[in-house]
């Protein structure tokens, strides 16, 4: 049987609208399912099934119609159809293959999709994998990046806490890293030393050559960089200061790309090395004037005696021969030269501290004063002496022949240094010195001083003359200008009033001497009144004691010769036996002051008891404390310096006779 | 009401249809299925008509969003009788089986309610869940529905269907078809040519 009229139009309305919904199905069997059960309204049809074969060569049972579902080299199975009606059925054939086709596009397009699908999602999961490796690698760099600042803030909080001054160059020299210390040394902030050619910024101009040319051959192979170095920098004050530095290279591919140094500001250290060196050389060269004063003080206190000696016996002869003959001329050449040698040894022991001095309170501003004249003869014409006094000045307690035998020495030693005309300048002024400025120099004590200044315009000295400039007979002036004697006077004398002096000087720039006279509080002395010279001979006892028998004989004789009686004794103890046994009245003890037994205050003290009314004259070349406290007379104690002549004999003998405070024995 | 002399609007298509129209409509997805049950359901209380909904899966606040947008208000519509919300499972899986007669009864019930009311329509969306399949009695699925054809004869309740095409295979999908005279096809109603009347369907 077939359909009469064709095709009927609601059967292929049903094959159109399966094909419509199949379309909106989720999946293959969904839709296979759809349209074979919708098949099954097709008239003919009692049942419609999917198969998967797709051999259009298998057997095919009869009364089944199979419809490939195939698009292109695409199979999806068949759609089997069972047939009860094939007459009615072929109408509606046709338009099932169409169908079939319809659905083979339908899940090929499914499957396209899916695999669109499936491609898509592989490709958003690696794209997710691939994110997630990438925020992962990037989350990780940035953890490295941080704990890489980190580090590198640690790093630089190290650099900035350390003691120490950190440098880093370059293969060219320029600063790649400094600290804060190394900042704080030169004077710039970082960025003002970060890339900036280190020996321009740090090493002073006379070096930068030389350190260059070094650090060249470090860079080049060709030296290696010495590990432990010192040198000066220029600080960012304009001083140099001296660094300890310890330096090593740095190295890329194993060739030099730079230097990472650290320093230390050993500034300090290296003044005080230097400080101490000059220290303990003024100490060494105190120490050696000591030695020397101690050496030329037993040679002039011998010297003085032999001197005496000579002198007194060429007075004596000198007045027993006719003027006209020429052994007059040969005693008194005797006796110039004895003079001068006497002259000779004063300085001697001025300079070993041995004179015996006689100090008073002086104002210097009066005293200086009064020896302008004298020293403006002295220094000539063609120099300029100035004057300049402090104000308020305080007192020193001084014996003005020694300050007179200062400032003759110094004002003689800047005119030598002048050439032609120049200026000498004098000043005084209050000092008050504490244990800071005393530690400058050697033998300086702290206290109020007087500063009394001479200063010149002249030559100058370099280093090496200044080191040996107290030193006895010591000269820069030809043979025959100068005994060398001046400065080592001047050092005694100023040791011996307990003062200092310092010279500053450099060769071509003028002499400074300074010299510190301690500050006396009290009032001036006034000077005593001028007493008529007295006359020279006399009347009277004296007992001479003095062990050296060559002046013992000398003295004895002048003396007599002047009129006096004269009591000889050559030791203490013969002494005080005579004036034990002598029934007369003995007016004048003339006693050497070192003498074996005892020494000559303390025969005096003896003496004087049994003679209440004796007085005394020490005389000594070499006066120990025995008279008075570093040869500082007390008040009242006479004293004569061996040698003397017979005059200066006579003038002291009348002189102590005629004082009328006398004597004192104690 | 007169099922043959009115026709009414479904509200998601062009044509209206008449009085009593039991229709399906195989979705494909959510946005298809909320938007006809929406504009079914605000069409049919515009009109006057009690409206019912037994779904599993549109919310009240959805409802009421679309219900004020037409100028409805959900509460109101509830509180008057006009409208019935209720999940499918409370309504067609009552004490954990299907029961064709019941859901019947409840449909001439429906119906006649709204006539009592005087209002000039009644209609009713459900959407059926796969768990039918599972469920005790769920085999006389399409017997019911075959059924409601007979009933909406006497009692015109306009009735659509929704069914999920990705719940239930494609065999299912066209036995569903041929127990509804009407299907929804690309937003259209239109006459289903896979409809098998019910004295064929079910015979005796």
């Amino acid at each position: 049987m077939t359909e009469p009229d064709g095709p009927r139009a609601d059967v292929l309305a049903r094959l159109l609208l399966i094909q419509s919904m199949a379309g909106q199905l989720p999946n293959e069997t969904s839709i296979l399912g759809f349209v074979c059960r919708g098949l099954e309204h097709v008239p003919g049809v009692s049942g419609a099934w999917h198969s998967d074969a797709s051999d259009g060569t298998a057997a095919r049972p009869p009364g089944l119609r199979h419809f490939p579902i195939h698009l292109g080299d695409k199979c999806h199975g068949e759609i089997v159809v069972r047939l009860v009606d094939q007459g009615r059925f072929d109408a509606y054939a046709p338009h099932i293959t169409n169908l079939a086709f319809m659905v083979a596009v339908m899940l090929e397009e499914r499957r396209q999709r899916r695999l669109s699908e499936s491609h898509e999602r592989e490709l958003e999961c690696r794209v997710e994998a691939r994110t997630r490796q990438l925020t992962e690698e990037a989350r990780e760099r940035r953890a490295a990046e941080a704990q890489a600042i980190a580090e590198k803030h640690r790093a630089e909080d190290y650099l900035d806490i350390a003691e120490a001054i950190i440098v880093e160059l370059d293969a060219y020299g320029r600063v790649t890293v400094v600290n804060t210390r190394g900042c704080d040394l030169l004077g710039r902030p970082a960025d003002q030393i970060l890339g900036h050619d280190w020996f321009d910024l740090a090493v002073p101009p006379e070096r930068q050559d030389s350190l260059r040319g070094i650090f060249g051959r470090i860079m080049t192979g060709q030296a290696d960089v010495p590990s432990h170095y010192e040198g000066a920098i220029l600080a960012g004050t304009g001083e140099e200061r001296y660094v300890e530095w310890h330096s090593v290279v740095r190295r890329t591919d194993g060739r030099p790309s730079g230097t990472l140094t650290s320093g230390l500001d050993i500034t300090e250290r290296k003044r005080a090395e230097l400080q101490r060196a000059k220290l303990e050389s003024e100490l060494l060269q105190a120490l050696k004037m000591e030695s020397v004063g101690r050496l030329a003080g037993g040679v002039a206190h011998d010297f003085n005696n032999m001197l005496g000696v000579i002198l007194g016996h060429a007075e004596l002869a000198l007045e027993q021969v006719d003027p006209a003959l020429p052994l007059h001329d040969d005693l008194q050449e005797i006796h110039k030269a004895a003079t001068r040698s006497a002259d000779l040894t004063r300085q001697l022991l001025a300079f070993a501290r041995k004179q015996t001095v006689l100090p008073k309170v002086l104002d210097l501003n009066d005293t200086v004063a009064g020896m302008l004249k004298m020293l403006r003869r002295l220094i000539g014409e063609d120099i300029r002496l100035a004057w300049q006094p402090g104000e308020r000045l305080w007192l020193v307690r001084v014996d003005p022949s020694q300050l007179n035998q200062i400032l003759v020495n110094l004002c003689v030693n800047a005119r030598d240094a002048i050439a032609n005309v120049g200026a000498v300048t004098i000043a005084t002024t209050n000092c008050t010195l504490d244990e800071g400025d005393c530690a400058q120099h050697a033998g300086y004590h702290a206290g109020e001083y007087v500063r009394l200044v001479v200063k010149d315009d002249g030559c100058g000295m370099n280093q090496d003359t200044l080191s040996h400039l107290f030193e006895p007979f010591f000269s820069t002036k030809g043979p025959g200008k100068g005994t060398g004697l001046g400065l080592a006077t001047v050092y005694g004398i100023v040791q011996q009033n307990e003062g200092f002096i310092g010279v500053r000087s450099e060769a071509g720039s003028g002499t400074t001497f300074e010299i510190y006279l301690p500050r006396h509080v009290g009032e001036v002395q006034p000077s005593a009144s001028a007493e008529p010279p007295p006359a020279r001979r006399g009347h009277g006892t004296i007992l001479l004691v003095e062990d050296e028998p060559g002046i013992r004989r000398t003295a004895a004789r002048m003396l007599e010769r002047d009129g006096y009686a004269v009591l000889v004794a050559s030791t203490p103890g013969e002494a005080i036996r005579i004036a034990e046994g002598y029934p007369g009245r003995i007016h004048l003890l003339v006693s050497d002051v070192i003498m074996p037994e005892m020494n000559g205050r303390e025969l005096a003290g003896h003496l004087v008891r049994l003679h209440p009314e004796l007085k005394l004259l020490f005389m000594s070349g070499y006066t120990a404390d025995v008279i008075g406290v570093r040869g500082v007379l007390d008040g009242g104690v006479h004293f004569i310096q061996k040698p003397f002549s017979r005059s200066e004999l006579a003038d002291k003998v009348r002189g102590v006779l005629d004082f009328r405070n006398g004597h004192t024995g104690t | 009401m007169s099922k043959d002399a009115t026709l009414i609007d479904l509200g998601f298509a062009e044509a209206r249809v008449p009085l009593g129209t039991h229709a399906c409509q195989i979705y494909d997805n959510t946005g298809e299925r909320d938007d006809a049950l929406l504009r079914f359901l605000s069409r049919g209380l515009r009109n006057g008509e009690t409206a019912a909904c037994f779904s599993e899966n549109i919310s009240e606040h959805a409802l009421e969003a679309w219900f004020s947008k037409e100028g409805l208000s959900l509460a109101d519509e509830r509180a008057s009788g006009r409208f019935a919300l209720a999940k499918t499972r409370a309504v067609y899986f009552e004490e954990g089986r299907f029961d064709p007669d019941r859901m019947l009864a409840l449909l001439r019930k429906f119906h006649d309610d709204s006539v009592a009311a005087g209002r000039p329509g009644a209609r009713v969306i459900g959407e059926m869940s796969p768990e039918i399949a599972r469920i005790p009695g769920g085999s006389r699925l399409f017997e019911y529905e075959s059924r409601v054809n007979c009933l909406l004869r006497d009692h015109p309740v306009t009735a659509v269907c929704q069914y999920d095409a990705h719940a239930f295979d494609g065999a299912t999908i066209m036995d569903i078809l041929s127990v509804h005279p009407m299907m929804v096809v690309r937003g259209a109603v239109i006459l289903n040519p896979f409809y098998i009347p019910p004295e064929e369907f079910i015979p005796g």
